[in-house]
């Protein structure tokens, strides 16, 4: 559907909502492949079939957000696999911004992040940070309790 | 770690965020035109590439492989408007007790992974199917991430006198122990010895291995399992000194050296519920079929749409509304092939209740 200002539906509702999914992105896979995560959840989304039935597109471009970074940390460890077997080291380049931060958040798992973003970041209640990753309130109060034991220790 | 500091790191973190990436313009595609760029012949030609270029590639890596495969000639057919899917909860095994074997010990039952090679399978991964079946462990109650269960779980796997159903193999190379399970709070700590790091002495195997023993661990409460070898990290493993131990893994790290359809839960087909079929799939699609062949015949037929496919994992379940189902039925998950619509990568899973893996000693 397009409007009168010749912007389509799912562009408004990109505009929308992009700043905070590509925030949120950002806590999931850091801050260089956000923006790619969040471009490739968003067109899955509006190429899904369901798309159109969506009520809440917020929490379903939030849960398509985690899906695709959770692809791109299983394609990382994948890719570990692969480069080893061809036997070829790569370089990346150093991060100069908050390493502190991304050492921290590394020691968490995708969903521990996600969990710790949605609570902490967006302040949702545990009902609405289940809704928007696919999973049970008493799930997200188990990551939220192994994130922070991770992080035991972080900044003393 | 308080509510303040995990606040601050939040905004940290978030502080880090680029600008917005640009509206992706290739959505204006019309689905139309979408499918036109999806053909059949297109798909088929893909298909065939990776056939040609990867199937050889898994035959050599992989230590002995499964059966060979027979292709159907003809397709079942499926109804094409699809139920929706809804995923019910897991089922728990091992919470109760039964009765007690010997002064200190309980039998319990627990759920273990096995691996198979799925007939008719497009790249020759392997794959996992759970089984249920009795152990013995010391410990009289269960901790959050039941420790004695899974120790019990996993040193039965190791064992090289198992009987295995039909159809389904263990990774697991003679001479590999475990030697403890402990918590440390984020999951589970799995003691090995020396010989696991040495592998199955192929790639596929010392994944399969892997995905085999991370899913029969965190069967239970843990989400991730991080390996030791007699109580020291894990620098490299396997026969190309993989580097993927030096952290804890779990059971989504390495799916893409698994066969597209891998069932996650126990068929019991016993009880007062339906049986169910549940697991994860990246298909064409998303599309997943089941039959149930009983006494030669198809007894049964299904199909029902993951959470996700055609380049991403997504949860299935089916629940089996059917009258019992007898101990020669074999349940038959599959894709169909969008060429012919016959039946790809096809995990079997055998009928039963609770099975006796371990001989008696």
């Amino acid at each position: 559907m397009i409007s009168a200002t010749g912007v389509t539906e799912d562009e408004r509702i990109y505009r929308a909502y992009a700043a905070e999914l590509t925030r949120y992105a950002t806590g999931l896979v850091g801050p260089f492949d956000a923006a790619d995560v969040v471009s490739d959840a968003c067109l899955r989304a509006f190429n899904s079939r369901g798309w159109s039935d969506v009520g809440n597109h917020r929490a379903y471009l939030y849960r398509a957000v985690f899906n695709v970074a959770n692809d791109h940390h299983r394609a990382t460890l994948s890719r570990r696999v692969r480069e080893q077997r061809a036997a070829t080291a790569t370089t990346t380049a150093p991060v100069e911004i908050d390493v502190d931060v991304l050492q921290a958040v590394g020691r968490l798992s995708m969903q521990q992040r996600a969990a710790v973003l949605l609570t902490y970041w967006s302040d949702l209640p545990p009902d609405q940070v289940a809704e928007h990753m696919g999973i049970s309130a008493g799930s997200v109060k188990r990551h939220l309790a192994r994130a922070r034991r991770r992080l035991e220790g972080w900044l003393t | 770690m308080s509510d303040e500091q995990l606040r601050d790191l939040a905004d940290r973190v978030v502080a880090m965020a680029p600008e917005p990436p640009p509206f992706p313009e290739e959505v204006t595609v019309a689905p139309s035109e979408l499918s036109r760029r999806w053909t059949p012949a297109v798909i088929v030609l893909v298909a065939a590439a990776i056939v040609v270029t990867v199937v050889a590639v898994p035959l050599i890596l992989l230590a002995g492989t499964g059966e060979p495969v027979s292709l159907p000639t003809t397709g079942p057919t499926f109804p094409t408007t699809l139920p929706p899917t809804t995923l019910p909860a897991p089922t728990t095994y091992g919470s109760t007790s039964t009765m007690p074997e010997s002064s200190g010990t309980i039998e319990r039952e627990a759920v273990v992974y096995l691996t198979q090679i799925p007939e008719n399978s497009v790249l020759g991964f392997p794959t996992l199917v759970p089984f249920v079946t009795r152990v013995v462990t010391t410990a009289p109650e269960l901790d959050e991430d039941a420790t004695a269960l899974v120790a019990a779980a996993l040193q039965l796997l190791t064992r090289n006198d198992l009987v295995l159903p039909d159809g389904m193999q263990s990774r697991i190379p003679e001479g590999v122990e475990v030697q403890r399970v402990t918590s440390d709070g984020d999951g589970l700590v799995v003691d090995m010895n020396g010989r696991f790091v040495e592998g199955t002495g192929g790639l596929l195997g010392d994944v399969a291995l892997l995905n085999q023993l991370v899913y029969t661990a965190t069967a239970y409460g843990a989400d991730t399992v991080r390996f030791t070898v007699d109580g020291e990290p894990i620098d490299s493993y396997g026969a190309l000194q993989l580097e993927v131990l030096t952290e804890a893994i779990g059971r989504d790290d390495l799916l893409d050296e698994l066969s597209p359809i891998v069932i996650t839960e126990p068929l019991v087909s016993g009880g007062d519920e339906l049986p169910r079929i549940q697991g994860i799939a990246n298909v064409f699609e998303a599309t997943v079929s089941l039959e149930i062949i009983d006494g030669g015949q198809v007894a049964y037929r299904d199909s029902t749409t993951a959470t996700c496919g055609t380049g991403c994992w997504g949860e299935f379940s089916f629940t089996l509304d059917t009258p019992s189902l007898t101990s020669d039925a074999v349940v038959r998950v599959f894709w169909s092939s969008p060429q012919d619509g016959s039946p790809s990568d096809v995990v079997t899973i055998p009928v039963g209740d609770v099975w006796n893996l371990a001989p008696e000693e």
